[in-house]
């Protein structure tokens, strides 16, 4: 009998080990009685107790709606999230770069939110009409702003001086000028060398970006249906760019966005382009900068927009998706996002925002003046296959002195084409 | 009642083990991606595989790999096993900070050697300058990539190596060698015909596993050089990565996964092959 007892706990054993992996713990809240939402985001950095602070007042603000906050490290997130999404097991609301967002909306995994903006909780002409537009798709809103901001000019003052030169640079022949001017390069020095300028190639908002749009280059056309890489323009712009890293040393080759930071930080590099969380680092470092308009050229000025907005799940159940809509209105008021700004050093959601209420911390000021973002690959299903499979490993290859230009930004472009159409 | 008792080992190796692996084969005859329908496709991903220059230049940087790593870990691993299993002043001390590599995150080493080698900002390239051997470009330099990944490779694993062959040389009896040393064997004569031959079941264990982690390279690449310059340093399993988690492409994914599976399988077999008829028992 015992032996019995024994083996049948073993099958028990055996039968819970298998279907644990399989059980759900969900619980259906109550109708009409306080709902809890889940959110999801990344923002480990600086930041994270801000952000926190807004969730638990928005839960301290009213009894109905509870929001459940998970920060995880990016990448574990960005792996993580559409499988759970896909399954859905995924959170309530979900934080997406703007960049990421196309993908989750054509698989149908995020919910449109066109019924929140028709509600009148927010004004729509108060947000930011960038992010709007990246989280707009096929005539639907997606996405409610989390934050918002386009990249500047900063540059090392100490340097500057150093080197005789007054300000920042206007224009784009001027930040050419200037980054030749600022580099002091010898070869088999890298060690010491200081660089006019730190040009990412990854990880990192679009530099590239900047300089192709500047004189009316780019990657692909405001349609999205096929490449300009290889349009004269964009030729043009890499070409000259290009010169003057491999022959001028402006900037070191094939960094990461990292790598670039830490370059302007240590003080080696005179001007990178970069968004506000860096402004903190920078200071921490003892660096004297200043933050400038990135420079305009023959087409105009842009600057390399970085977009985070909240997204719905699909299947949220109704009580869930008002409790975002409270969420979402809560976040992209007047207070919250000043507070948000202040604390962070990023701009204002709410482009009302008073710059003076701003004055505690300059550089959110200075950002609430940057201007004419352009996301880089905005608005692409296909933008991690073409950023990571093409575009970088072209300008990696270019800059390092791989082959024709030309021809390697027409391979590209047909690598870019295939994308588009797949 | 046995069939009770190997019940649970057996579902958590179904589970584990057996349903992932003929998942991923299934998976690997379709175009599944992270969502949506799954068509099966027969052998499509891998003819797919066969043409993509991605593929090849994967199973290259892999192949490279693992010739310069395996080798060199396993010759250091015996270099540092024959020394330190002498009586040595600080033997402990040596042998645990030649270990201590492979018991840290392969991913926190990798972290820690991509600051210290950053050409531009890095501890180890200023060192390196001071002494008149200047980095150049350092791990972002496409010559200089791969050798990079590869040192962290080696630097990791011979540790681990070591510690293996030093169980080995302690299960060589003393008497052994003590009577060949009474005969007037050299201690280079002693290596070759009782040490050597004696390590052989060690050996075989060790190249096998250096060869398989070889096979397994990611960690540093992620970390260090995104698989880059320009897919320098991409190996197999970061394009499997890149595949699975970045395009989304599972079936694709899993089709670069068994031929890895089929490759590591091979190397194995043939390892064991040779190493079977080299063992030696006194």
């Amino acid at each position: 009998m015992r032996r019995n007892i024994f083996v049948l706990g073993a099958l028990a054993a055996t039968a819970a080990l298998t279907v644990s992996g399989c059980s759900g713990s969900g619980q259906a809240p109550p109708a009409n009685g306080p709902v809890t939402i889940t959110f999801w985001n990344s923002y480990t950095g600086p930041d994270r107790p801000v952000v926190e602070q807004i969730v638990k007042d928005f839960n301290a603000s009213q009894k109905k709606v509870t929001v459940e906050m998970t920060i995880q490290p990016f990448d574990v997130y960005s792996q993580k999230l559409l499988p759970a999404m896909s399954a859905g097991k995924g959170p309530t609301i979900a934080a997406l770069d703007a960049s990421q967002f196309p993908q989750y909306a054509k698989l149908g995994v995020i919910s449109p939110i066109d019924d929140f903006y028709k509600s009148g909780a927010i004004d729509r002409s108060a947000l930011p009409q960038a992010s709007l537009d990246a989280t707009t798709l096929d005539g639907k809103t997606y996405g409610s702003p989390m934050i918002a901001t386009n990249t500047m000019l900063y540059w090392n003052k100490d340097l500057f001086a150093a080197a005789g030169i007054t300000g920042p640079p206007a224009t784009m022949e001027e930040l050419a000028v200037d980054a030749v001017a600022l580099t002091k390069y010898k070869e088999g020095a890298e060690t010491t060398n200081v660089y006019g300028i730190a040009i990412p190639d990854r990880e990192a908002p679009s530099s590239w970006g900047v300089l192709l749009w500047a004189d009316g280059g780019g990657f692909v056309n405001d349609a999205r249906t096929t490449s300009i890489f290889n349009s004269p323009q964009s030729v043009a712009a890499i070409t000259k760019w290009n010169d003057l890293i491999q022959k001028q040393h402006i900037s070191p080759v094939g960094l990461n966005g990292v790598q670039a930071d830490s370059l302007f930080g240590a003080g080696r590099a005179a001007m990178l382009m970069n968004g506000p969380w860096a402004s903190t680092g920078y200071k921490t470092a003892g660096i004297n900068f200043g933050v400038a308009p990135t420079p305009k050229g023959s087409a105009g000025q842009f600057a390399a927009a970085v977009s985070s907005n909240m997204h719905l799940a699909a299947h949220a159940t109704n009580a869930e998706r008002q409790g975002a809509y409270d969420f979402f209105a809560f976040w992209n008021s007047l207070k919250v996002s000043t507070y948000y700004a202040v604390n962070t050093g990023f701009p204002p959601t709410r482009t009302d925002t008073p710059a003076s209420d701003l004055e505690a911390n300059p550089t959110s000021q200075a950002f609430q003046k940057s201007g004419n973002g352009r996301f880089y690959l905005g608005g692409l299903a296909k933008y991690a296959d073409i950023d990571a499979n093409v575009i970088v490993p072209t300008l990696q290859r270019i800059t390092n002195g791989g082959g024709d230009v030309t021809q390697l930004l027409n391979k590209a472009s047909e690598q870019i084409n295939a994308g588009l159409a797949g | 009642m046995a069939y009770a008792f190997i019940a649970p080992a057996v579902a958590r190796l179904g589970l584990v083990v057996f349903y992932p692996t003929i998942s991923s084969l299934i998976t690997s005859l379709t175009d599944a991606q992270i969502i949506g329908p799954r068509n099966f496709i027969g052998l499509g991903n891998y003819a797919e595989l066969f043409r993509d220059p991605r593929f090849w230049n994967a199973l290259r940087n892999t192949s490279l790999y693992a010739v310069v790593t395996a080798p060199i870990s396993v010759g250091l691993a015996l270099i540092f096993a024959l020394l330190l299993n002498r009586r040595l002043p600080a033997r402990g001390v040596f042998r645990s900070v030649i270990f201590f590599p492979f018991i840290v995150s392969l991913g926190i080493i990798s972290i820690a050697w991509a600051f210290m080698l950053d050409p531009q900002v890095g501890i180890l390239a200023a060192w390196l300058s001071e002494i008149g051997l200047p980095i150049g470009n350092g791990v972002r330099d496409p010559a200089w990539a791969m050798p990079a990944v590869m040192v962290v490779g080696i630097w990791r694993n011979t540790g681990f190596f070591m510690v293996l062959y030093l169980a080995g040389l302690q299960s060589i009896p003393r008497e052994i060698n003590e009577a060949a040393e009474i005969d007037g064997a050299s201690g280079l004569r002693r290596f070759r015909n009782i040490t050597w031959p004696l390590l052989a079941n060690t050996s075989l264990f060790v190249i096998v596993i250096a060869a398989i982690f070889s096979f397994q390279a990611f960690d540093q690449m992620y970390v260090m050089t995104s698989g880059g310059p320009f897919f320098s340093t991409e190996t197999m399993v970061m394009l499997i990565y890149s595949a699975g988690f970045k395009d989304y492409r599972l079936g694709y994914a899993s089709a670069v996964s068994w031929i890895l599976v089929i490759i590591v399988l091979a190397f194995s077999l043939i390892q064991i092959g040779y190493f079977r008829k080299k063992a030696v028992q006194y």
